[in-house]
């Protein structure tokens, strides 16, 4: 089967770090290539073609907004991700537990609109998702095979269900 | 394009498969939360067709709708989002084994009880009585409430 269309391979995924330096958030892509590609596989998925150079430093302010998300509500994730459905991106947070919460998944609304609102983010469309805690497996069906980035905090967030953390 | 009145009838069959699986032998939380999940999917498109906003072509479209603080949704659109959150564990997840601590069934994720006081008490009870602010009359006389579920 041609892996481009083998709908069980893991997509492409690339991880996003971040740290606190002198009270800001830097967030620091594993591959400063890989990510440029990224922004323009975004700008494809969105439709943004003619508006490249705005469309990339709303997407930096993008990815840093949603690091500060994850990094207010670290207790209650476990693996988080950009990805892509229906021409629009989209937030994808796995909670630590299997049970429904309605805290996060009401945070993760807030955080939609508030983005939706936001004039300096107007070429972004996101939507946001909340997920039980969920074998890497049964996650593939809400990841885009072709754009997909995750937030890695600090490093060790990055791991498979059923194995321990380094 | 389906009118107001059109997209109230149809959430009223959802209210009404609702009310069937309740009453029907056995627990069906999953099938109960999807077609929660479309009856207010009905309720907002009606809204959108009585405010002239058109119909929401697919779930990114419909969302951003419900997002742009100027269509005055945003009492809404948080009960709209965990509706539609419990529906797509329902159909992309369904039931799955899985290795480790991970879901492996619906009921996991959300119980009967759950779906009953969380979805249809609370998510869904607030879609209808947020949304009554953008039906019509004739609308808001003929949608059935939530309440009837449980009488």
């Amino acid at each position: 089967m041609n892996a481009a269309f083998d709908q069980s391979a893991p997509p492409a995924v690339m991880q996003l770090k971040w740290e606190q330096r002198d009270g800001n958030l830097v967030v620091t892509p594993n591959d400063q290539d890989r990510f440029m590609v990224k922004i323009g596989k975004a700008i494809e998925i969105l439709r943004q073609n003619q508006h490249y150079e705005q469309f990339s430093k709303q997407f930096s302010v993008l990815v840093k907004r949603l690091a500060c998300w994850l990094e207010e509500h670290g207790e209650s994730w476990d693996r988080a991700f950009l990805t892509a459905r229906e021409s629009t991106l989209r937030f994808i947070v796995v909670r630590k537990q299997v049970e429904f919460q309605d805290e996060i998944t009401d945070a993760l609304s807030d955080l939609g609109v508030e983005i939706a609102n936001d004039p300096d983010l107007d070429l972004i469309k996101l939507s946001t998702r909340a997920l039980p805690l969920v074998s890497n497996e049964s996650l593939q069906s809400f990841l885009d095979h072709s754009f997909t980035i995750e937030f890695n905090g600090d490093g060790t967030r990055a791991h498979r269900i059923g194995q321990q953390k380094s | 394009m389906a009118t107001e009145q059109e997209h109230i009838e149809l959430a009223n069959r959802n209210h009404d498969a609702i009310r069937a699986l309740l009453d029907a032998q056995g627990d069906h939380p999953e099938w109960v939360a999807t077609i929660a999940f479309y009856k207010a999917l009905q309720i907002v498109e009606a809204t959108f067709a009585w405010k002239g906003l058109g119909h929401g072509h697919g779930h990114s479209r419909r969302l951003e709708i419900l997002q742009d603080a100027k269509n005055g949704y945003s009492s809404l659109c948080k009960h709209y989002e965990a509706l539609m959150e419990a529906s797509e564990v329902a159909r992309y997840l369904g039931a799955r084994s899985s290795a480790g601590a991970g879901y492996a069934r619906f009921s996991d994720y959300m119980s009967m009880a759950a779906v009953r006081d969380k979805l249809l008490k609370k998510r869904l009870m607030n879609v209808e009585v947020h949304a009554r602010r953008f039906l019509s009359d004739d609308s808001k006389k003929i949608l059935k409430n939530y309440d009837s579920l449980f009488s």
